[in-house]
């Protein structure tokens, strides 16, 4: 049974229909990400880095 | 505030976040930059996380907000779109799986944004209705009747009848062997 067989009367062209869909979204996630995602990544790690050191200058 | 463990989470979104805001925007450009808005934004409301939930669907949702709120505001730039699937295309090895889904990415096209947008959610995304409702801020029957009338369409539109069909292609006979 489809993860997302989450209704009665489910359909063989239903699950046809899925599978193409999610196709064409994997193939999206597969491109990866763009080198200007890496700064972003950065950003949210730095965040971390900032709230660890301000933990520590609270201590 | 957000643990570092949810900064890696959120981190581990980021395709998923990407592939969302393509089948949005319907350009890459402008999804990369809906992404990053969108992080922005969640990095900088910690507070509005809810620990234990579903940190996709509440990041989804500030990408969806964030990019019908700034298409209300400019001019909606309505264009092709650009071939966004095509990638994929590229890898389909089977011939006849090749045709089916040039024909499938017309038809999935020609949806209403409203009901290509909730196949992806769901049918891809791997979303609840419960979640792609609270994603897309209707309630969950609107959602189910998205979903219908998107499939079902596809379905007419490629012929697809669930009565006897001629499949050539393995990997949907693979599929249908499966429901």
């Amino acid at each position: 049974m489809s993860r997302n067989d989450q209704s009665n009367g489910f359909r063989a062209s239903d699950a046809l229909i899925d599978r193409n869909v999610r196709l064409l979204y994997d193939g999206l996630i597969e491109e990866g990400l763009p080198d200007r995602f890496k700064e972003l990544i950065d950003l949210i790690r730095a965040e971390d880095h900032q709230q660890d050191t301000k933990t520590d200058d609270d201590a | 505030m957000m643990t570092p463990e949810d900064r890696e989470e959120l981190i581990s979104h980021l395709p998923a976040l990407r592939a969302y805001a393509i089948s949005l925007t319907r350009s890459r450009a402008r999804a990369e930059d809906a992404v990053q808005e969108a992080v922005l934004k969640a990095l900088s409301n910690p507070e509005k996380f809810e620990h234990g939930t579903n940190m996709r669907a509440w990041l989804f949702t500030i990408l969806r907000n964030g990019y019908y709120s700034s298409r209300r505001r400019h001019t909606r730039e309505v264009g092709f779109a650009e071939g966004i699937w095509s990638a994929r295309l590229a890898v389909k090895p089977d011939h006849d799986g090749h045709l089916q889904m040039r024909d499938f990415i017309r038809a999935f096209e020609r949806l209403p944004d409203e009901q290509r947008e909730i196949l992806i959610l769901v049918g891809a995304g791997g979303l609840s209705y419960e979640k792609a409702a609270e994603v897309t801020g209707v309630p969950m029957g609107t959602v189910k009747s998205r979903i219908n009338r998107a499939r079902a369409r596809l379905a007419s539109d490629l012929g697809l009848y669930d009565g006897p069909m001629e499949i050539t292609d393995p990997i949907n006979l693979a599929v249908l062997s499966q429901v």
